[in-house]
């Protein structure tokens, strides 16, 4: 016999009381691993866009607008640019201090045209260069071997009913389909995509370029000194780095977590609480058996530790159910906040810190209590045997 | 630290204590003025009324309850000037309490309820079976070690508490009403018992208030009113 | 009758020996779990609050040209208006980072004070404060680390 058979013992005979006190806690500590799992699989997204196109670099024109304002009231902005690239000019992304950081360099020109009575957004590229930087494009088909074959969106392929091998007449000139891209869930379903000389004819733009795509050599040079100079060297472009546009994603993440945070400590405090209230009624029902144990000879700090060993148990029980729960709630609930998300696994490293946070909640919650058992005065306690 | 030369070499000296408690402006004296001395491997019954502080002067002289004067000296430790956990290590060492109405845990079993007073005192689990088990024999309830409390009979569950008292070989046994509920038969069981133990060495110190009961003490001590008669 | 002193001996060495048993624990258990809560709350809190206190911030990247002397006025002049928290010059010297609160401010608005002024000031990118000093600090490491 030893003080934890004791503990474990009471515990087992009072089965009620530790499942509450357990749901309690479970409760609170799922809550956590919930809201800190769905973070961890949202940001694991965003870092799997990151690993997608990381290095990659757009440069759009500029539309410049002027703030306009009445004694400090803004009023609105003032469209007075927008113009596209000259594809002339693009030889200038190569004269930048950092060129030798500069891999492919993909134009495109965009637009929209009449095809078969619906508006569609067609998009020239050159397909040399742009299907080795789309390394997450799964085409049905072959890809294009000449200016007169097209890649079709997989949405655009089924609202215009279209099919490998079919022709579809643009403009003046008859393409061939030659690849369906299967559904990214981006952009590109939607999109006809053409060679990039063929899409400006249809369009009317030739020599116009509407963005180009530039990716850098390597995945760890200074994108954003690249951006920099760009910005510089195309005064009339806005150049962003696709790292920056997905990171400005993970502000999003980064509040999400920070209010989840808040939700935690609230749901953390709740749970302590109800510790607390459950450890003080058991101690007030164990006067007797406390007195019992004074009586025959147990120090102060062994009734503590008795108590403070059934907490220990309460907060692991706790803290696995917790971690349990919450894992399963985020796998379940992850399709709901993330489309198309995956839920980021079981990270054990979370739950060994959600069960020893546990443990830590329930033996300070049940300090008190233990404290006030085993102050008890043994005469005092004896008198209600 | 507490000792004190024990000229008579008695094992436990009560000296001039008294208890007191206050209820409201009222102070009630539990104990008025007691004196006696207890030797090694004596069988004294302290007799009396109910409410004559026979009770009180057992938890007294167990550590429990702080006497409001004097002394009590147990193998010449003055047991009130200890500090409190010395005063748990001595009733771990030197007492064991048989309480009125057994007093048992009802979620452990009769052999863990043996065990209990072993659980701090680092013996191991093998020896603590050992231990629990020869005790259990002694009390003739060898055969019911896995039962709960609440399955046996009120004689059972006095051995019980009586195995329990001594399993740590303390060598002092303070026995409050220790036949109190039981009828006469199973009373007169539980009584051989005891003076079996005493014969064995144990120093007995009973409270109760049958006369049948106190036959069997080398010595009564007659309380009334906080008073020892004689 | 009386008793041999000795016959009790141990008994009484142990009662008196001041062998600390079973409190350790209490003081233990409270600390470790006082050192995980206190741990986990030093880590999460401030880099929440100060995420919370910085969100509203970003950073415009602008390129000066035009007379040196006259840029640091209109920039003195910058960093004077609400909502504009800190306006300092990147490593190369011709670039302008005008750190704002969003929520008073926007690029339009600090492009069209430059344009009041008469300084030649080219937006070059528009990048949350937070995301920059991450990114600086990443690409800082990476830089030492090759």
């Amino acid at each position: 016999m030893k003080l934890y058979n004791i503990s474990c013992n009471n515990l087992r005979r009072r089965k009620g009381k530790v499942i509450f006190l357990v749901l309690g806690l479970g409760l609170g500590i799922a809550t956590i691993v919930t809201l800190l799992s769905i973070t961890e699989s949202m940001t694991r997204d965003i870092e799997d866009r990151l690993d997608r196109f990381g290095a990659n670099i757009v440069m759009v024109p500029k539309s410049e607008n002027l703030a306009l304002s009445y004694g400090g009231i803004t009023v609105g902005g003032v469209n007075y640019a927008a113009q596209e690239f000259a594809e002339k000019d693009l030889a200038g992304i190569r004269e930048i201090e950092n060129r030798e950081n500069l891999g492919t360099v993909a134009p495109k020109v965009l637009g929209a045209a009449q095809v078969m009575g619906r508006q569609v957004l067609l998009m020239g590229v050159d397909f040399a260069v742009e299907l080795p930087l789309k390394i997450w494009w799964h085409l049905d088909g072959t890809a294009p071997a000449g200016a007169d074959e097209l890649i079709v969106g997989d949405e655009a392929a089924e609202i215009l009913d279209l099919a490998i091998g079919n022709t579809l007449p643009l403009g003046q000139r008859t393409f061939t389909v030659a690849a369906i891209l299967q559904a990214t869930g981006a952009a590109e379903d939607g999109l006809i995509i053409g060679d990039l000389h063929a899409m400006q004819e249809v369009l009317g733009k030739e020599g116009i370029i509407s963005l180009v795509e530039i990716a850098a050599f390597c995945r760890d040079c200074p994108i954003t000194e690249l951006v920099l100079q760009l910005s510089e060297k195309f005064p009339g472009a806005k150049v962003t780095a696709l790292r920056q546009a997905v990171m400005a994603k993970m502000q999003s993440v980064e509040l999400f977590k920070a209010f989840s945070y808040g939700i935690a400590g609230l749901v953390i405090f709740i749970g302590s609480l109800l510790v607390f209230v459950t450890m003080m009624g058991a101690v007030n029902e164990r006067t007797r058996e406390i007195g019992i144990f004074r009586a025959i000879g147990f120090r102060r700090g062994h009734v503590m530790q008795i108590i403070l060993l059934e907490a220990i148990v309460v907060g692991f029980l706790g803290g696995f159910s917790g971690f349990v729960g919450g894992n399963l709630i985020a796998w379940s609930v992850l399709p709901l906040v993330i489309p198309k998300g995956t839920f980021a696994g079981v990270n054990f490293s979370l739950g060994a810190l959600a069960i020893l946070l546990s443990i830590a909640l329930s033996l300070l919650a049940s300090l008190y209590p233990a404290r006030k058992g085993s102050s008890l005065d043994p005469s005092e306690a004896l008198r209600a045997l | 630290m507490q000792t004190k030369e024990n000229t008579g070499r008695h094992l436990i000296e009560i000296r001039d204590i008294g208890k007191d408690y206050q209820t409201g402006a009222n102070t009630v004296s539990a104990i008025r003025h007691m004196n006696f001395q207890v030797d090694d491997g004596e069988f004294i019954s302290i007799m009396g009324q109910s409410g004559s502080g026979k009770s009180t002067l057992l938890a007294v002289l167990g550590g429990l309850n702080h006497p409001s004067r004097g002394q009590v000296l147990v193998d010449s430790l003055d047991v009130y000037g200890l500090t409190s956990e010395q005063r748990a290590d001595f009733r771990s060492e030197y007492i064991g309490i048989i309480f009125q109405s057994f007093q048992l845990i009802p979620y452990l079993t009769v052999l863990e309820n043996i065990k209990l007073p072993m659980a701090i005192t680092g013996i191991t689990a093998k020896k603590q079976d050992e231990m629990a088990r020869s005790v259990l024999e002694k009390v003739g309830l060898g055969a019911k070690a896995e039962r709960l409390p609440d399955q046996l009979s009120g004689g059972e569950q006095e051995r019980v508490a009586i195995a329990r008292a001594i399993v740590n070989r303390p060598p002092i046994l303070l026995a409050d009403e220790p036949t109190g509920s039981l009828d006469s038969e199973t009373a007169e069981g539980v009584m051989a018992l005891l003076r079996q133990l005493n014969k064995e060495g144990l120093t007995i110190i009973m409270v109760t208030h049958n006369p049948d009961a106190c036959h069997h003490a080398d010595r009564t001590i007659l309380v009334r009113d906080g008073l020892c008669l004689s | 009758m009386s008793y041999d002193l000795e016959k009790y001996r141990e008994k009484r060495e142990r009662v008196l020996g001041v062998k600390k048993r079973g409190l350790g624990f209490a003081y233990v258990a409270g600390l470790v779990s006082l050192a995980i809560l206190l741990g986990l709350g030093l880590v999460v809190i401030p880099r929440s609050i100060a995420f919370l206190q910085n969100r509203q911030l970003e950073d415009a990247i602008y390129k000066l040209s035009g007379e040196r002397a006259k840029a640091e006025l209109v920039l003195a002049e910058l960093k004077r208006q609400d909502g504009v928290r800190e306006v300092t010059r990147d490593p190369h010297g011709s670039r302008v980072v005008v750190t704002f609160n969003k929520e008073k401010l926007d690029t339009a608005r600090i492009s069209a004070f430059f344009l009041q002024k008469g300084a030649q000031a080219v937006l070059l990118n528009e990048i949350g404060h937070h995301q920059r000093l991450h990114t600086m600090k990443k690409e800082a490491a990476q830089e030492i680390g090759q």
